[in-house]
């Protein structure tokens, strides 16, 4: 309770005003109800009124007032359905909203954002957060509406049966507030800590399960468990907390409210036998009736205090990815860039991921078009880190990148990417048709097209014994394929997207040699006349660049050619000999 | 579901005394309307203040011993269900602790993770609701039939027909939504793959410019689930107002014969009150009633996910008595006759292995991509056991030895490096875990990473992030072999591992395993060039032992070893 003003509901409110039509119609409706249900309310009243003792029964009214009670039942019902129907409506649509808007944002933040945040967190608030948003709407939905002018008739009708005796009722209603904000207050202290080892313990379970392998391999299994119960059972001490501070709400509300429906009894009582107050024995069984309609809102809400929790809690996840801020957006006047020549320089660049530890420093290097640049390194070196300055998935923090004399951060980013065709050591395909997945960096590519890659990839066969060819469904839902065949896969997909210049990052790690020297040709072809950016462990592969560039620590270690490298009988020499001389 | 009850025992006292005191409440609030009932009838009616007084003096004890009997249940309840909860993590957790390679491989990882959080979070629920209301919903409705008979025997017959009526509408509801909410789980799913699939892949989406018809496909999946949610949400919404329908339908009908009652004096005003009360509550406890119902329906499904993995028995185990060890048997490992196959239904994935390592030597295994390289290396350790054959380590089949102690002797050093998060000292002190710095740092000279982890500015306590992503593949490479070195073990397996270092790095690694090592190493490569020096190289294919030997006698014999060699070399 104590977190209502979230920044992130701020955030969603407009997303709920976007429905005026059913917020209106949920008004009237809402009216409609809560008068039906007070009018309910009263006619009981009036008709038990009319029972008064024996011989003394008036039929004619009661059937009169039993009939025209049917009628407003009939008024409840279908009020009460509709207006569920519209919180559900709204419920669930601006959620979808949300979550599309969320989704695109998340499509324009930059790779850090990506490579920084655990995938399953981000994962978890498009579907768990955002689900209890919709939940706690669709409960709330209802007790605003029918709840608050059941509130504001149930009152008036009291105030006109008995103003003392609404005193009565009106005491119980902020006692009922209290309780409720004293115990969410209380709980809420217990839910976030909770909250946070359960946090702890599905990071561990995660971690543990997923690499049982090694676990068992090192006769962890002992140790695991050990962790596991401890941390297990901090989340007992406090899950147990959190459960009992929180389910004290309800109990404690609904005693409140029989304390208001006692004192009616004694009050009424009272004040009937007093006889000038108009108390009635009607009145009195009315009231309570009217007490009860008047605190159940109250009672209710008491009820979903968790729920509610629970939905600002998701709001604020949501509006964590929102609040990112995200790639700088293209200039106005950004080049499109077509049919690059290729022509690459890096001037002067400096980057660093993390602020403070810089990788690469005054970086320079020209490339001609149609060369191919060989990036040989130890691990770490910053040969990745090339690649995504290059792709402009991260900007350089000074210096500039020019491609074909234009800097690229004047020309858009998808042009710029489009121009590039890429392989990665990690072969991602997406659940779908071969052909979509093959289709995916050009959308026009016809079968024969498709065909063709797949022979230059040695895919070929396997993809024609398919019973279902190219429509073979691949993925979860479909079939498995070892990761060599995905990684040419997603070269014959580099292929059929004939980019303007390419990027190899190891693209053939996966693939055993027999068949990576059956495509190298393939490659060599793809390769020719493209300005192509190659990193490999394979010195074969290295050799035919037109310049080798030997990175450490961000630095260029040495540049040249294969022939001039070796010559120079430096880092270059040592590692050529560690692959291809005997060792000492 | 029953069967869970045994995770029950330990909190017997609170699962049996909850119920009774939330008994207890219902109880008292049953007795409230009666109470008012009185006040009116012999109070107000008859002019009795005292009467007056004395009832609602003694309403208000009742109320305040109901609450606290609720107070105690709802204590009792968070106790149970919380204890229950994390007994059954517990459980499960030492049951997959047991698991053999081939049972996980058949559950699946995120299965298991689900049935561990989703599932068990679900019972605790059902259990906590179980205590709370299965006695109190449908003591309140018994109970409201119970008074009603008491007050008046014909007007109580009304109260049984309304009670079929609900459960016929509760019926119809809940058939006509249970697939509806399988429907809602799968578009859910779906959704969940699109995310994690546009996390995975946003370089190459972002490479090829496919931003937009990846959101497109996103938003068309985002309105199914809304579509779906609010449809099965519209019917369940109809479940409380035709409640109140049929519950007022009651009262017209209890105001219709209650007024001829009245009228030929066999009832008084107060108790029609009393009485539309008690429909009241009926009907509301039965709402109640429902909910559970949709609670129980999840929660035995979840039931049967847990057990499922409780019921598994460990596809293999330890023997029950160790055979005595000869520490000088040679040769230190034998494959005879080897078949191996994953599954039942799968194909063999080896055939008719066999050879033997002698004691300290380097041993190369090479062969192409799923020629069952790996696999081979994983049966000494016995993460799966042979379908044929036997293997045999220090001259005693590893069937035969005891788990612990055959896996103590045997140092892995996976494919994928994996480290756990906690510091670089906890990840070591996993081969040995009273490890001194000085044998860490001795491991990791060996494994080439000591210059690192020299630089880091907290040395041997720097934090590891989960999966150790914040070190580069290279890094964890070389952390994970240090890992595996400080156990000393007699035989050190390395599949694959050199795969993300460079060639220089490779080099000295080998050279310094050579140097500093007393054991046993096998190498899985596919660069020849790391294997060249091994004392025997053995060359898989398809899952066969296609030919072994010394480097050059492979030249010398073997053309798929010459082809393999060839397609290495520089040309």
């Amino acid at each position: 309770m104590k977190k209502l003003s979230s920044e992130g509901f701020r955030y969603f409110w407009p997303y709920l005003q976007a429905y005026p039509k059913e917020l209106i119609a949920a008004s009237l409706f809402g009216i409609a109800n809560g008068v039906t249900v007070v009018l309910m309310t009263y006619y009981i009243g009036v008709s038990v009124d009319l029972l008064i003792g024996a011989g003394q029964v008036d039929f004619t009214g009661l059937f009169r007032i039993l009939a025209l009670f049917g009628g407003i039942l009939l008024l409840t019902v279908v009020s009460q359905w509709v207006i569920q129907i519209l919180g559900n409506r709204i419920a669930y649509r601006s959620v979808a909203e949300l979550r599309k808007d969320t989704f695109e944002h998340l499509n324009r933040l930059p790779l850090r954002y990506y490579d920084q945040t655990a995938h399953g967190n981000i994962v978890s608030r498009f579907t768990n957060d955002m689900d209890n948003v919709s939940v706690a709407i669709s409960a709330v939905f209802i007790q605003l509406f029918s709840g608050v002018s059941t509130l504001v008739l149930a009152l008036a009708f009291m105030l006109y049966l008995s103003p003392l005796l609404t005193i009565v009722v009106l005491v119980a209603t902020p006692i009922i507030f209290t309780v409720m904000w004293v115990v969410a207050r209380a709980s809420q202290h217990n839910f976030s800590s909770q909250q946070k080892i359960t946090g702890e313990l599905s990071g561990f379970i995660n971690e543990r399960i997923r690499n049982q392998k090694i676990v068992k391999a090192f006769q962890q299994e002992g140790a695991s468990q050990e962790r596991f119960e401890e941390i297990n059972q901090r989340l007992y001490v406090d899950g147990q907390k959190a459960q009992f501070s929180s389910s004290l709400t309800n109990p404690l509300s609904r005693v409140v409210d029989h304390l208001a429906y006692i004192s009616v009894g004694l009050v009424g009582g009272l004040l009937a036998l007093n006889g000038n107050y108009g108390v009635t024995i009607g009145v009195i069984s009315s009231f309570t009736i009217y007490s009860s309609q008047f605190t159940k809102p109250f009672i209710e809400i008491s009820g979903i205090t968790t729920q509610i929790q629970l939905a600002f809690a998701g709001l604020d996840r949501a509006y964590e990815i929102i609040q990112q801020p995200i790639e700088e957006p293209s200039e106005e006047n950004a080049r499109v860039l077509t049919e690059a020549k290729g022509a690459v320089s890096f001037r002067d660049v400096d980057f660093a991921y993390q602020e403070g530890q810089t990788l690469i420093t005054d970086f320079n290097l020209e490339v001609q078009p149609g060369e191919t640049i060989a990036i040989v390194g130890k691990t770490g070196a910053g040969k990745s880190t090339l690649i995504n300055l290059l792709m402009r998935f991260y900007d350089v923090d000074k210096g500039s990148i020019l491609i074909d004399g234009t800097d690229i951060r004047h020309i858009t980013r998808d042009s710029l990417r489009q121009s590039f065709g890429m392989v990665l050591q990690e072969t991602w395909l997406f659940e779908g048709s071969l052909r979509a997945n093959l289709r995916y960096g050009r959308k026009d590519a016809t079968d024969e097209e498709i065909y063709d890659a797949l022979k230059m990839t040695y895919m070929y066969d396997y993809v024609a014994r398919l019973p279902e060819g190219l429509n073979t469904r691949i993925g979860d839902s479909g079939i498995k394929i070892s990761d060599g065949q995905r990684q040419l896969l997603t070269i014959a997909r580099t292929m059929i997207s004939e980019p303007d210049m390419l990027i190899l990052d190891e693209a053939t790690s996966s693939v055993d040699t027999l068949t990576e020297q059956k495509i190298q040709s393939a490659f060599l072809h793809m390769m020719e006349g493209r300005t192509s950016f190659v990193i490999a462990h394979r010195l074969s592969t290295i050799r035919n660049a037109d310049k080798i560039l030997v990175l450490d620590q961000g630095n260029i270690l040495e540049i040249g050619s294969h022939d001039e490298l070796l010559a120079q009988d430096g880092y270059y020499k040592k590692l050529y000999k560690a692959q291809f001389a005997a060792e000492e | 579901m029953v069967r869970l009850l045994h995770y029950v025992k330990s909190y017997k006292r609170q699962v049996i005394l909850g119920p009774f005191f939330k008994f207890l409440e219902a109880v008292f609030e049953l007795i409230l309307p009666l109470l008012m009932a009185r006040l009116i009838d012999e109070g107000i009616a008859q002019g009795n203040i005292t009467k007056i007084w004395q009832m609602a003096g003694l309403m208000v004890l009742m109320s305040a011993v109901g609450a606290g009997c609720a107070l105690i249940c709802q204590y009792f309840s968070s106790v149970a269900s919380q204890g229950f909860g994390t007994e059954l993590r517990n459980q499960l957790m030492k049951k997959i602790n047991t698991l053999s390679h081939e049972d996980l491989n058949k559950f699946g990882t995120d299965t298991l993770i689900t049935r561990m959080t989703n599932d068990i979070n679900q019972l605790q629920l059902a259990l906590a609701m179980l205590i709370r209301l299965v006695v109190r919903a449908p003591f309140l409705s018994v109970g409201a039939v119970l008074m009603a008979f008491i007050i008046d025997v014909r007007l109580g017959f009304l109260y049984l027909l309304l009670l079929p009526i609900f459960c016929v509408v509760l019926f119809l509801i809940i058939r006509y939504t249970v697939p509806l909410y399988k429907k809602v789980q799968q578009r859910l799913d779906n959704l969940n793959e699109l995310v994690t699939q546009n996390l995975s892949g946003v370089r190459v989406i972002r490479a090829f410019a496919r931003t937009k018809s990846d959101t497109k496909q996103f938003e068309s999946s985002t309105d199914d689930l809304a579509q779906v949610n609010e449809k099965v949400a519209n019917v369940s919404a109809l479940l409380s107002p035709s409640t109140t329908l049929i519950m007022n339908i009651g009262v017209i009908i209890l105001l219709y014969l209650g007024g001829f009652s009245v009228d030929n004096g066999s009832l008084q005003q107060g108790q029609v009150l009393a009485l539309i009360n008690y429909m009241n509550q009926m009907l509301l406890a039965l709402i109640v009633v429902s909910n559970l119902v949709i609670v129980f329906t999840r929660a035995a499904a979840s039931a049967q996910r847990v057990n499922e993995v409780l019921d598994t028995t460990p596809s293999l185990s330890s023997p029950k008595d160790g055979k005595a060890i000869d520490q000088n048997s040679s040769p230190l490992v034998e494959f005879r006759d080897v078949d191996f196959r994953y599954s039942k239904e799968a194909g063999l994935s080896l055939k008719n292995i066999n050879f033997s390592v002698s004691d300290k030597t380097m041993i190369g295994i090479t062969g192409p991509t799923g020629s069952g390289k790996s696999t081979l290396t994983q049966l000494i350790p016995r993460f799966y056991d042979v379908s044929g054959g036997s293997v045999r380590f220090l001259g005693l089949d590893v069937q035969e030895w005891d788990l612990t102690e055959l896996r103590e002797k045997i140092a892995m050093v996976p494919q994928t490096a994996v480290l756990f998060s906690g510091t670089i000292r906890e990840n070591l002190q996993w081969g040995k875990s009273d490890a001194s710095d000085e044998e860490c740092w001795q491991a990791l000279e060996t494994a080439q990473a000591i210059d690192f982890v020299k630089n880091l500015p907290d040395q041997l306590d720097s934090l590891v992030m989960e999966n150790g992503k914040n070190f580069s593949g290279g890094q964890r490479q070389r952390l994970t072999i240090a890992r595996a070195l400080i156990a000393k073990p007699r035989l050190l397996i390395l599949d694959d591992s050199l795969s993300a270092l460079d060639y220089q790095t490779d080099l000295n690694l080998r050279e310094a395993l050579k140097r500093d090592l007393d054991c046993t190493v096998m190498i899985i490569s596919q660069r020849i060039r790391s294997l060249q020096k091994a004392e025997e190289i053995l060359l898989m294919d398809s899952g066969r032992l296609l030919a072994k030997g010394t480097h050059e006698e492979l030249l010398e014999k073997s053309s798929e070893y010459q082809e393999l060699v060839a397609s290495q070399e520089e040309k």
